[in-house]
């Protein structure tokens, strides 16, 4: 089964991105070797999807991992009374992404809850999902809302670790808070970050949920990453062996992370070894 | 670290946060005093973090519970009395059943998962190295891989052979998207089993399942809990495949939600009802193993 569920469709990728499989039109169907490849290079729309995949994943993590290892220095002190916090930042992670969306596409309609807070402090929201280019960031930093306590959580736990005297020379040393944490925390738990700014990459690379239910690809294809791409071209255009030629380059993407990932997961384990 | 900061826990535990500005002359030549009264900040800052995890979440509730006509009545009224109209109509309609569907779908999932993630995982934990980091791309690629690609392939082979809209065929696909990620879980839980009680188990004269059963299981116990319930969480939240590869009989929850946008208009009192409803097992789940949840989030890849 394991081989059915997971070797075939790689086979079948592999096999469909080499053919013609348009099914609205049947009759050209034929192998035609890289053409798909070929037409992809030239798809303004696959290079625009391609580029709004980085910034999708760049504004995500620029917000999340930074906002993470603030709040990871946060709850890192213990301070009294803080237990309640830690279980209030479960709350975002175990959500369904799907029905994060959904939430905050209320939260961001025109004259919805947003718009109302803004006008509390005398500005007017602009309607951030429907002008091109603000509602692909809105919905990245609905994405950093979901997963900066996860960032938080694992760092406060890595901080934890770094042993006391660090810290004590840090203090001896006179540094201030700034110094600590840039001269002697991160470099303690860089692999760590490392590992993190990773998995940060990868879920919100393949974030599809969000995207789809708060703009759908829009306005027009301003907010169309490349899993929606992929997904109006396999589901909706029924064009499966361009669709397939997308799934592989996106493959490839993320194989590339991949062992990335497993480079530094072996050079963290080297360290704490 | 701890050290230096239990005097700092004392006297908070004197002077609420809210006593105002407490700093005089003589405590500022003190350097502990400076970090207390940085904890004010700090509490500030806590509030607002949880105020911000917390307010869409009660909108939403609120939401829920609000009569059609004030759906998008800005400000909310907090103080309205619960109509639990939006709850009703959920209720009676198809949603039950999906919630239903979800139930039977993440349940037999997860204890199929468990039974061959603790299998593997006991088995990978008894690996070396080189074959640890192969099996990690397997992780990698079920786990981080993104549906988008696998689905299309899957929705063919599942539709030729009769398993689309069916128990079987969607449970199958969770399977295989949870277990190479549910054995890396279940191993990191073994490795922390010293090998001396299994030796002393055989030379006991349990044979190596025995030892597998009566010693190696109970003792990581607490990681199948904490495998299954996240495995539970992953598969009650997953959109795509089900979207796919459901259409009615075994449509899950989630695969509901988009119903709820029309053309038109958005039934978003119903839409959050329904999401409330789907949201509670995996909030309350999540709480329960919230020490593991984010070495589960991340495919196991943090401790």
């Amino acid at each position: 089964m394991f081989a059915l569920v997971l070797v075939f469709p790689m086979i079948y990728i592999f096999n469909l991105m080499f053919k013609r499989e348009l099914l609205t039109a049947p009759a050209g169907n034929r192998y035609i070797g890289f053409d798909n490849f070929v037409r992809l290079a030239g798809d303004e729309r696959f290079w625009q999807a391609t580029g709004q995949s980085v910034v999708f994943s760049g504004v995500s993590m620029a917000v999340s991992i930074p906002a993470g290892i603030a709040i990871a220095l946060l709850i890192s002190r213990r301070l009294r009374g803080t237990g309640l916090f830690r279980v209030i930042l479960i709350v975002p992670m175990v959500l369904a992404p799907l029905v994060v969306g959904a939430m905050f596409r209320f939260m961001f309609d025109s004259d919805g809850f947003i718009s109302w807070a803004f006008g509390l402090i005398g500005i007017t929201a602009p309607s951030f999902l429907s002008i091109p280019g603000v509602s692909l960031v809105t919905v990245a930093f609905i994405d950093a809302w979901q997963w900066t306590p996860f960032v938080a959580i694992v760092v406060a736990a890595a901080i934890e670790t770094v042993p006391p005297s660090v810290m004590e020379a840090a203090r001896i040393d006179g540094a201030n808070a700034w110094q600590e944490l840039w001269h002697f925390i991160l470099p303690q738990i860089r692999p760590l970050l490392v590992l993190v700014a990773l998995i940060r990459f990868m879920d919100s690379f393949r974030e599809f949920d969000k995207l789809f239910i708060m703009t759908n690809g829009g306005p027009g294809t301003s907010s169309e990453t490349l899993p929606i791409f992929l997904w109006r071209h396999a589901f909706q255009y029924l064009d499966l062996g361009y669709a397939a030629a997308i799934g592989f380059v996106v493959l490839v993407i993320i194989s590339v992370v991949s062992t990335i990932i497993v480079k530094f997961f072996r050079a963290s384990k080297g360290v704490s070894e | 670290m701890s050290a230096n900061i239990a005097p700092v826990r004392k006297t908070n535990a004197h002077q609420p946060p809210t006593s105002g500005n407490p700093a005089s002359s003589t405590q500022k030549r003190r350097p502990p005093n400076y970090r207390k009264l940085w904890d004010i900040p700090r509490y500030l800052a806590i509030i607002a973090i949880s105020l911000l995890c917390l307010v869409p979440i009660a909108v939403m509730l609120r939401i829920a519970l609000t009569p059609q006509v004030d759906w998008r009545r800005m400000p909310i009224d907090w103080l309205q009395a619960a109509d639990w109209s939006a709850f009703d109509r959920v209720l009676s309609g198809p949603f039950p059943g999906a919630l239903l569907n979800s139930f039977i779908i993440a349940i037999v999932t997860t204890a199929i998962v468990i039974v061959l993630a603790a299998m593997g995982g006991h088995a990978l934990a008894r690996m070396r190295g080189k074959h640890k980091e192969r099996f990690l791309f397997l992780v990698l690629g079920t786990r981080m891989g993104p549906a988008v690609v696998f689905a299309l392939p899957i929705f063919l082979l599942a539709s030729s052979v009769g398993l689309v809209d069916t128990y079987p065929g969607i449970i199958a696909v969770y399977i295989v998207y949870n277990l190479a990620f549910g054995i890396w879980m279940m191993h990191g839980f073994f490795l922390d089993i010293p090998p001396e009680v299994e030796e002393a188990g055989l030379v006991d004269g349990l044979s190596e399942w025995g030892v597998f059963r009566k010693l190696s299981l109970p003792m990581a116990s607490s990681g199948v809990i904490a495998t299954a319930t996240l495995v539970f969480i992953l598969t009650w939240n997953e959109f795509f495949y089900a979207f796919v590869l459901t259409q009615q009989r075994a449509s899950t929850f989630p695969t509901t939600i988009p119903g709820y946008f029309g053309a038109f208009q958005v039934e978003w009192g119903s839409m959050f009802a329904a999401s409330t409803l789907g949201i509670l097992p995996p909030v309350i789940f999540g709480i329960l193993a919230r020490k593991w949840l984010a070495k589960g989030l991340s495919g196991g890849l943090v401790d």
